[in-house]
């Protein structure tokens, strides 16, 4: 893996920016289309920030510079049979650590594994007004000072710069097994509802095309016994496509959502879309046919445009646009939160 | 010193058995768990309804007077201990568990809640809320929630940030905010992450929806006794290395272990120099693997006994040891002073030898009781606070220790928070600029920092006047000098 510090560049990039009241929207290696949405201002890149600061195996962390692609990242873990437990999307081998907190999206393990920001254990950013700054550490315990690390996940680059970030690793399960079935949507929600209260070695859930997919990882004894129970055949489902937004499904076209709840959805004009469940019922994609979004009938539930639509407007209230001034009091960087 | 103006006009807001003014009455709250450090609040309000907490913040915004937000007062960091001149604002009296939902596993609770009952209020269904501080049988989920405390079980499950999901915070500008859910996403910034460990600094948490977790169906502990400290240590990270997470990996030393053993008579081997304790669980065959697994690594890292309980029983007899290891501690010394240093995993042995060479120069004794998986220590300083000086040198050695802890890359604070105990420990960790952008993101909650004024979060000035002993990231000012 190369080895290059671009931290002085990056840094007084924004010290620039900051002075002349320029605009910055920060890129990682461009994997994600959304990035491209932010008009009239210069893009600043991570790409030739990269490489691993300090890998110890024992200690189940990383620190990285946010530069490096997840890809590599992965191989050099996984060489210690080690893995990020979030499962972040690669984008085809593009995507970069830096982009993924960035981002905060977790993988088909969330519910099971945690999310993203859970497995952030500290971050070095420079703010806008091209401060270094610390915050967390490497450590899995750490209570000192707000948890400003954990808030750059999902903060979309419109806080600062990453410049790097120390995350906790897990081992890899050392058995996963698929298996699939025809099912309904409903007697697929009852299935997976049944496994969230009893102890099993279910590790990712999806729902789509009338097959129900479960994922069991973890000790060779306990997946044998958790798959062992049913007379389902081993499915060869890609988890690596669902996780990377690479199913034919999310290729085509159409406006697509990305909605969070609490469990099943019951959608109006059903008909009318095309729909993919993850999480255990509580993460929906759901394809339309025109730019609205689709209407949740039963529980409530949070719509993110995710492709093919416009970018909705920076988070709003009044407390999330201090906490942006917070960090960057002259808007050098990007205001809009993609999710 | 607030007017009686002030009180008359708070009174007139609140039902009066919640207000309480006199000086005698007062007195019970003026501590928390941080018991060496003691300040009578203005007022305490036991407040009994989320509208209670909105009237104290109004009035407090209005008239400009600070508010400390008590849970029950377990804390170890003097968080909640309360501010001269300040409403010392109690909530313990909503301690109602709303819903448990079963379908989203989440149970949503009030915050004086004890944390213990959540896990008893679910047990019959199979299953329980992980995070388990020492205190867990008092201590309350929003305390837990405002310390992001953790417990005997991190490595695996997680601190109180893993196990929340959603929250009802009342800012003192008088706004409600509803953050996270039964979902586990939610769009704009992770505001939740922000709250948890804040210390109460940025609003009043009125409303908690943890997670619930299937308890496992099997449990061992396994007990390995070792000759040498640094043996023990390097076990735990040969544990991790092997690619194994227990539930709980806890060490002990010789002082701990003499101590619990004559307080408690667990049956420890009172000869090893050091004890890990290592919990294991999950289903039969995977827990049955892994003690064997985890009992052939203790013995290659030369321990001379290893010890596995099976059954419950034979579990909670490993554990009372170490669940007795502080009052145990409270019996061999008239006082001591818990410790919270983090550090990474290798660097245990070395920070256990300078605790070791801190304890002769200051010639009061440690015993050590740590989550060693997380590499969470808590060296309990020994000392008798009736002897002239010997309270000034047991927090001197403290904060000697929170600076190595900090040099070897750690942290000053792993699961009890800074508080006021350790403020000025807060200068090493952080720069100016640092935490200048900490004292921007208070005011974005909090305009004219009333709440918790002087906790968690240093001034500038206090730093540069504790500048002299200023250690920051390892750079030490003659960095060529031992130093012990």
């Amino acid at each position: 893996m190369s080895d290059l510090d671009d931290s002085r560049h990056l840094q007084s990039a924004v010290e620039h920016a900051s002075a002349g009241s320029e605009g910055i929207s920060i890129v990682g290696h461009g994997s994600k289309p959304q990035s491209a949405n932010a008009a009239q201002r210069s893009f600043m890149s991570t790409e030739d920030h990269r490489g691993i600061i300090e890998y110890r195996p024992d200690e189940l962390v990383v620190t990285v510079r946010s530069g490096t692609p997840l890809a590599e990242l992965n191989e050099v873990i996984a060489a210690n049979g080690q893995m990020f437990a979030f499962e972040p999307p690669l984008y085809g081998g593009r995507g970069t650590i830096g982009g993924a907190i960035a981002s905060g999206l977790s993988g088909p393990g969330r519910p099971w594994y945690g999310s993203l920001r859970e497995s952030l254990l500290g971050v070095e950013i420079v703010n806008g007004l091209g401060q270094r700054l610390k915050f967390g550490g490497k450590v899995i315990k750490n209570v000192a000072g707000f948890d400003v690390s954990r808030l750059f996940a999902g903060s979309w680059g419109t806080l600062g710069v990453i410049l790097s970030a120390s995350l906790r690793l897990w081992p890899m399960p050392k058995t996963t097994q698929t298996v699939s079935r025809n099912c309904s949507d409903v007697d697929a929600f009852q299935i997976v509802s049944e496994y969230r209260r009893k102890p099993s070695t279910l590790s990712g859930t999806c729902y789509m095309d009338g097959h129900l997919h479960l994922r069991f990882s973890g000790a060779a004894p306990s997946v044998e016994a958790d798959v062992g129970d049913g007379s389902e055949q081993t499915g060869s489902f890609s988890w690596s496509l669902l996780r990377d937004h690479a199913l034919d499904f999310f290729e085509e076209s159409s406006p697509l959502w990305r909605i969070s709840l609490n469990r099943g959805a019951f959608f109006e004009n059903a008909d009318e879309l095309s729909i993919v469940t993850e999480w255990g019922g509580s993460l929906v994609w759901a394809k339309t046919e025109s730019q609205d979004p689709p209407t949740v009938r039963n529980t409530s539930h949070q719509i993110s445009a995710f492709r093919h639509l416009p970018t909705q407007p920076s988070s709003s209230g009044k407390y999330a646009e201090r906490l942006k001034q917070a960090f960057d009091p002259k808007g050098v960087f990007s205001s809009s939160l993609v999710l | 010193m607030p007017n009686d103006f002030a009180l008359d006009l708070l009174r007139s807001k609140l039902p009066s058995h919640t207000v309480i003014a006199d000086r005698y009455q007062v007195e019970p709250f003026e501590t928390d768990g941080l018991t060496a450090i003691r300040q009578k609040p203005w007022v305490v309000v036991l407040a009994e309804s989320v509208a209670q907490v909105r009237t104290v913040l109004g009035f407090c915004r209005e008239c400009r007077i600070p508010v400390v937000t008590r849970g029950a007062g377990t804390g170890l960091s003097g968080g909640a201990r309360p501010n001269e001149g300040a409403v010392l604002l109690v909530l313990t009296k909503m301690n109602r568990i709303l819903e448990i939902d079963l379908d989203s596993c989440t149970a949503t609770v009030e915050p004086g809640v004890t944390n213990l009952s959540i896990s008893e209020a679910v047990k019959d269904e199979g299953l329980f809320y992980a995070p388990d501080p020492s205190s867990q049988i008092a201590c309350s989920i929003g305390g837990n929630v405002a310390e992001n405390s953790g417990g005997v079980h991190c490595l695996k499950y997680g601190l109180t940030l893993h196990n929340v999901v959603g929250l009802k915070v009342q800012t003192i500008e008088g706004d409600e905010l509803v953050l996270g859910g039964k979902g586990y996403d939610s769009p704009g910034y992770d505001l939740m992450a922000l709250y948890v460990g804040s210390e109460g600094m940025l609003g009043v948490v009125t409303e908690v929806t943890v997670k619930l977790l299937p308890m496992p169906t099997h449990r061992f502990v396994l007990l390995g006794a070792f000759n040498r400290l640094e043996d023990a240590g390097d076990c735990v990270a040969g544990i991790v290395s092997e690619g194994l997470v227990p539930a709980g990996l806890e060490m002990m030393d010789k002082l701990a272990i003499h101590a619990v053993e004559e307080f408690a008579n667990v049956g420890y081997p009172t000869e090893a120099e050091a004890i890990l304790l290592c919990e294991l669980d999950g289903c039969l065959a995977e827990v049955e693997h892994q003690a064997s697994q985890v009992e052939s690594l203790m013995r290659s890292f030369n321990a001379f006994d290893v010890d596995t309980a099976k059954d419950s029983e034979q579990c909670e007899r490993l554990w009372r040891g170490r669940k007795a290891a502080f009052p145990a501690a409270g019996r061999i010394a008239p006082d001591y002073y818990c410790m919270d240093g983090t550090i990474p995993r290798h660097e245990i042995g070395r920070v256990l030898r300078s605790i070791a060479s801190l304890s002769e120069k200051y010639g009061l004794a440690v015993a050590n009781v740590f989550h060693a998986g997380d590499g969470n220590l808590h060296p309990l300083i020994l000392y008798d606070a009736s002897v002239r000086d010997e309270q000034r040198k047991a927090e001197e050695f403290g904060g000697e220790i929170l600076e190595r802890c900090v040099l070897a890359g750690g942290t000053i604070t792993g699961e009890h928070g800074v508080g006021i105990e350790k403020i000025d420990q807060m200068c090493s960790q952080f720069n100016n600029d640092e935490l200048d952008q900490f004292h921007r993101l208070r005011t974005v909650f909090d305009r004219f920092e009333l709440m918790n004024p002087g906790k968690a979060i240093p001034t500038l000035a206090r730093c540069s006047e504790i500048g002299g002993m200023h250690v920051h990231r390892g750079q030490l000012p003659h960095p060529d000098l031992e130093r012990f």
